[in-house]
């Protein structure tokens, strides 16, 4: 909503410069976007009268004009073919900016050109109806030179543009604005249009008959008659105020009909009374297959949920939205049926979606207007369009209204009101604030007030409603910084979420963290060999979705991760150690919110940089494995299992494995296939791993108790194994442990080798074993005894030798 | 005789001074003090001297032995802390090589401020919650004050999965749901951190982003608490000189509602062009909740009074930052996470 400073002027006493003003208002709940002139820059034009024309020496086009600027006669040079002496026109001089760019001193062939005679398109004023492209912009009368242009044109005003809330649809009119104007501004005064209208004899009610069909959908529908139109141009003032609001003027009735809609927040449409066939108006439903075309000369294809004004043939025009093509009042028009209606806003707003046109009369409808404004707006309307002497008025109105909106009474309680707010009012005080706003105030009980709401404030209905105007009148500054009382202790403790948790673990880890989309393109699934029948394309569709690219929800992290890694790699960042948690969705069923499961995803590719001391490793199969048994570790699950697993077409088959605790499939991680990392251009190794943390929590065993250190010293002892290359090292560990019992507290493998003296179809595995006994000192023979104990069992059970 | 001993203990003594190494002190010990040491064979030689003289000839000798011994040990002292210097200069590295580095993980910004914006209200007392990312209309919408058709779902243009089931909007709905388990206990003091979805996608606005939603019912709890709550978190996250202003705006699930603005912390409040020239910075909206809304999750109005306010996570993060392009955030470019 755009309304001019003067405008609002007019129908309050303000004297607060605008940007004052704005502040106010927004303060006080109708915030005010911005502040500015009709035209930029135009105090800084200024008039100049011309005094002399010569034609320029060097230049057929040009001429040299002499200007006299108020302080200074100054030449200028200019090919408008326009000039006249002794007129009076617009200079700007060096320094100034317009539109196309700063204005300079310079030469033209020769001659200096000490400024700029500008037409009204090189200002900006031929929007608004001063001058055009063709010669410059010349003023009537006689200007004093050296008086600022916007002043001479009437333009010396402000706009203030206001970003209202969807509860303020009463402040979509002029005249509500004002009285939140006088609202704060102690002592102000509210000057309202006086409608007083001259009827001719004619009965309107013989020129037009109105029938509403579907009265849950129009509770009201007025109309007035004017005839003997004279269509024509509507006057300045008008214009302005109609171009200050964004609305482009056509002519005198329309104009009419915007103004008072921009005036009141009352919509009112004008027909051609001749072109409605039986002199008839139906508010109905439009019928299926039903068509019109509509003001803007598009075909709309009308549906049986829509509320259509109609005569007794055809839809003329979509309530609340727009009017049709064939009732447009245009130059033969000769009686207009002039419109004032509540329609239902639900209705209007479903309407204007499906059509996709929001209109100023289906966004007032949209956000309710005042019930009772209907028959004054229409009357005021009839009145200007007198008043400018473009048509005679009918002697009657047409009011059919099938539901009155009943007086508005709420009880406010002074208590409550400080209960909320935190302040200490005095019932006097809350009534002051609210007769402020003109609401009518009668003293009830010993605490209450009994608030009559006016009509136009279609948002007020229930107490609260009232604590609110209390509050932004009194001022949100005003009321005092409190704490809340009451204990701080909660029911539950605070614990940390494991996805902090596993944040800032793998964080420590020394990856990255990253953050992606939850919704994914469903081709991506073939980009990442997802085969056809896999669960991870069971997915959540999106109705509605901004695109392809992101229309389901992810069930995996990979095609996010997958992204980023490409975006970097591209841009030659191709060491990357990146994560992501969060969460993919697992459909639970039609009209049912999914599964939404927290998972990890860890992507990783290049090498990590080691320094110049240490060569650098590769982020490999084992680098990723570590993460997982870090996270794991700091989860506390225990006894997981790796398992070799190729069975995924996403996935190296010879570097992928899957993770168990038990029976329970946690995740899985590997290398990422070439044919996959092909489809997105990325060439070198790349790893990923995904966990369902979720599941991964349900075995941590949160409950820690400590170990006493050891009393006793252990013995460590190491132990090197040819082993065949078909025998798993978690099953040569696992052998260790069984063959080591309860003396052996630790065994890690250190070196793993192939290659000289290991014979073929071998590898060397080398152990450090730690043997210890919380009970006494270990001897060397019971060592002894188990490490060989422990070879035996290596040599059986998995064909082993001793290296 | 006597002139022999002090003959010797000039001698040892000018020998001592010259003496360049640890083994060149111990070759002097051996020639003065040694079994065939000068000193020794000038005591050998007492037996020529007459006994009145002995004890005298006896003690200087001793003492001259002495004073060797004295001096050999301070001089091994001073060139053992030579040799040592020494050694120590010799192994001198370069200390402006660098250091073998360490695998730094970097949080994402918008995860540091999630973290930050608990931290503050955790140590308010309140709680952590959480709410599933697709929700009911009836949470999103319906619960929260917003009818089908309410104009108010207009600014939340919504990803749709089926009639009643919806991409959330904004992290308010957890507002309801953690009222619907906790009633009809008191307090309720929670924030909910999360995604939030919306169908807009250009330079200033993200289909996906994040919010925190905080709510606090009571028996007793006022807009002045709700301002006391924001100004600590304000002060508590972009500094203790911040103060902040409450506008009067428009919510459907609370009323009064308020837009929070904090002063610019470019200009001071002064008006730069981080604040657009106003002063202030819009950080959140709030407000009292909605009678109905405590109503819908099975309070008493009457009874309870609530406050609830919400902030965007990018927003923060943008100001506290310096951030001023949101595509940033969801581009993940190393080069720009790794300053976090």
């Amino acid at each position: 909503m755009r309304v001019a400073y003067s405008w609002l002027q007019e129908y309050v006493e303000c004297e607060l410069p605008p940007e004052e003003l704005a502040e106010e208002l927004t303060m006080v709940g109708l915030e005010v976007e911005g502040v500015f002139p009709p035209v930029e820059n135009l105090d800084q034009i200024i008039v100049g009268k011309i005094l002399d024309v010569k034609p320029h020496p060097n230049a057929d086009q040009l001429s040299l004009c002499s200007v006299d600027t108020g302080s200074a006669i100054i030449q200028l040079v200019s090919g408008a073919p326009n000039l006249k002496v002794g007129a009076c026109a617009a200079v700007a001089l060096p320094g100034v900016m317009l539109p196309g760019g700063k204005v300079e001193a310079r030469e033209f062939r020769g001659e200096l050109s000490e400024g700029m005679l500008c037409s009204g398109s090189e200002l900006g004023t031929d929007e608004w109806g001063f001058g055009d492209d063709k010669g410059i912009l010349l003023l009537s009368g006689d200007i004093p030179p050296g008086t600022s242009l916007d002043k001479a044109l009437n333009l010396d005003d402000r706009i203030l543009e206001f970003e209202l809330t969807p509860n303020r649809g009463d402040c979509q009119a002029v005249i509500n604005i004002a009285r939140e104007v006088k609202g704060i501004i102690p002592g102000s005064k509210l000057h309202l249009p006086q409608v007083a209208l001259e009827e001719c004899e004619e009965k309107t009610e013989d020129l037009i008959r109105v029938a509403i069909l579907d009265p849950d959908l129009c509770r009201r529908y007025a109309c007035r008659v004017v005839r003997n139109i004279k269509l024509g141009p509507s006057p300045a003032w008008m214009q302005y105020r109609l171009l200050s609001a964004g609305m482009r003027p056509i002519n005198n009735i329309v104009d009419v009909t915007n103004y008072v809609m921009l005036e009141y927040g009352q919509p009112l449409h004008a027909f051609d009374c001749d072109m409605l066939k039986g002199r008839q108006i139906n508010v109905r439903r439009a019928k299926a297959g039903e068509k019109m075309v509509s003001l803007d000369g598009t075909e709309r294809e009308l549906d049986v949920d829509m509320l259509v004004i109609a005569d007794q043939d055809e839809a003329v025009a979509i309530a609340g939205v727009m009017g049709g093509l064939a009732s447009e009042v245009t130059e033969k028009t000769r009686t207009v049926v002039l419109e004032s209606a509540l329609f239902d806003p639900y209705s209007v707003r479903r309407t204007a979606m499906r059509l996709g046109m929001r209109t100023e009369a289906s966004a007032r409808f949209e956000k309710g207007v005042n019930p009772e404004g209907v028959i004054p707006a229409l009357n005021r309307a009839a009145q200007l369009i007198q008043q400018l002497g473009a048509g005679e008025v009918t002697a009657g109105v047409i009011d059919n209204y099938i539901r009155p909106e009943p007086q508005r009474s709420i009880r406010l309680r002074t208590s409550r009101v400080n209960k909320v707010l935190g302040t200490e009012l005095s019932r006097a005080e809350v009534q002051e604030i609210l007769s402020r706003l003109d609401f009518p105030c009668e003293l009830c009980g010993q605490d209450s007030i009994l608030v009559t709401v006016p009509p136009y404030r279609v948002d007020i209905y229930e107490e609260v409603d009232l604590i609110e105007e209390v509050a932004r009148l009194y001022g949100y500054d005003q009321i005092p910084v409190t704490y809340p009382a009451g204990s701080l202790v909660q029911d539950q403790k605070y614990t940390d979420s494991i996805k902090e948790l596993v944040t800032d673990t793998v964080c420590s880890f020394g990856l990255d963290e990253v953050l992606t989309y939850s919704f994914i393109g469903e081709s991506v699934f073939d980009k990442l060999r997802i085969p056809k029948d896999s669960p991870l394309r069971n997915v959540l569709r999106i109705k509605n979705p901004l695109g392809e690219e992101q229309g389901v929800m992810r069930t995996t992290l990979l095609p996010g991760l997958m992204d980023v890694l490409t975006y970097n790699y591209h841009r030659k960042m191709t060491d990357l150690g990146l994560f992501e948690v969060g969460n993919v969705f697992i459909p639970s069923g039609e009209g049912k919110i999914p599964d939404e499961r927290l998972h990890l995803g860890v992507i990783a590719c290049g090498k990590l940089d080691t320094g110049w001391q240490v060569k650098g490793m590769e982020r490999d199969f084992y680098y990723i494995k570590g993460i997982v048994e870090g996270i794991l570790e700091i989860l506390r699950v225990e006894n997981v299992q790796f398992q070799s697993y190729a069975g995924s077409p996403a996935l190296h088959p010879g570097r992928s494995a899957q993770i168990f605790y038990e029976e329970e499939l946690l995740g899985y991680l590997g290398e990422l296939h070439p044919d996959l990392l092909a489809n997105y251009e990325v060439n070198t190794r790349v790893v990923y791993c995904e966990l369902d943390l979720d599941k991964v929590i349900q075995f941590s065993s949160r409950d820690l108790i400590a170990q006493p250190i050891p009393r006793y010293p252990g013995v460590v002892r190491d132990l090197a194994v040819l082993v065949p290359l078909s025998v798993p090292a978690a099953r040569v560990q696992e052998l260790i442990y069984r063959g080591g019992g309860s003396l052996l507290k630790e065994a890690r493998l250190f070196d793993v080798y192939y290659g000289d003296q290991v014979p073929e179809g071998y590898r060397s595995l080398a152990y450090s074993l730690l043997y210890q006994s919380p009970e006494r000192t270990l001897t060397d023979e019971e060592v002894a005894a188990v490490h060989s104990g422990i070879l035996q069992l290596l040599e059986r059970e998995a064909g082993a030798r001793l290296r | 005789m006597e002139k022999e001993i002090k003959k010797i203990k000039e001698s040892a003594l000018a020998d001592l001074k010259s003496a360049g190494s640890r083994d060149e002190l111990q070759g002097l010990r051996v020639k003065y003090l040694g079994k065939k040491g000068q000193l020794t064979k000038v005591l050998r030689g007492m037996g020529s001297v007459p006994p009145e003289e002995r004890p005298r000839l006896g003690e200087l000798a001793n003492q001259v032995r002495q004073l060797i011994e004295e001096e050999l040990d301070k001089r091994l002292a001073v060139l053992s802390a030579a040799e040592k210097e020494r050694k120590l200069a010799e192994e001198a590295i370069d200390v402006t090589l660098p250091g073998r580095p360490v695998q730094i993980g970097h949080k994402h910004p918008l995860s540091i401020i999630m973290a930050e914006i608990k931290d503050i209200f955790t140590a308010m007392g309140f709680k952590v919650a959480e709410g599933p990312e697709v929700e009911y209309d009836y949470y999103n919408f319906e619960a929260l004050n917003i009818p089908k058709g309410h104009p108010a779902r207009d600014m939340q243009d919504s990803f749709y999965f089926s009639e009643e089931v919806l991409l959330r909007t904004h992290t308010s709905p957890v507002q309801i749901r953690v009222m619907e388990k906790r009633v009809p206990h008191l307090p309720v003091r929670i924030i909910a951190p999360g995604k939030v979805y919306r169908r807009d996608d250009d330079a200033t606005h993200s289909p996906m982003f994040h919010q925190v939603e905080g709510l606090l019912v009571d028996r007793e709890c006022t807009l002045g608490d709700l301002k006391g709550v924001l100004l600590n978190f304000a002060r508590q996250m972009f500094g203790q000189e911040r103060e902040i202003r409450l506008r009067p705006s428009f919510f459907p699930f609370t009323e009064p509602s308020a837009e929070v603005d904090i002063s610019c912390m470019n200009c001071s409040g002064k008006g730069c062009r981080v604040c657009s020239n106003t002063g202030w910075l819009e950080i959140l909206g709030c407000g009292m909740v909605h009678p109905k809304v405590l109503a819908n999750a099975g309070y008493d109005p009457e009874r309870v009074v609530g406050f609830a306010f919400g902030m965007g996570v990018e927003r923060i993060a943008m100001l506290k930052y310096g951030i001023n392009d949101l595509r940033l955030f969801f581009e993940n470019d190393v080069r720009f996470l790794h300053q976090f």
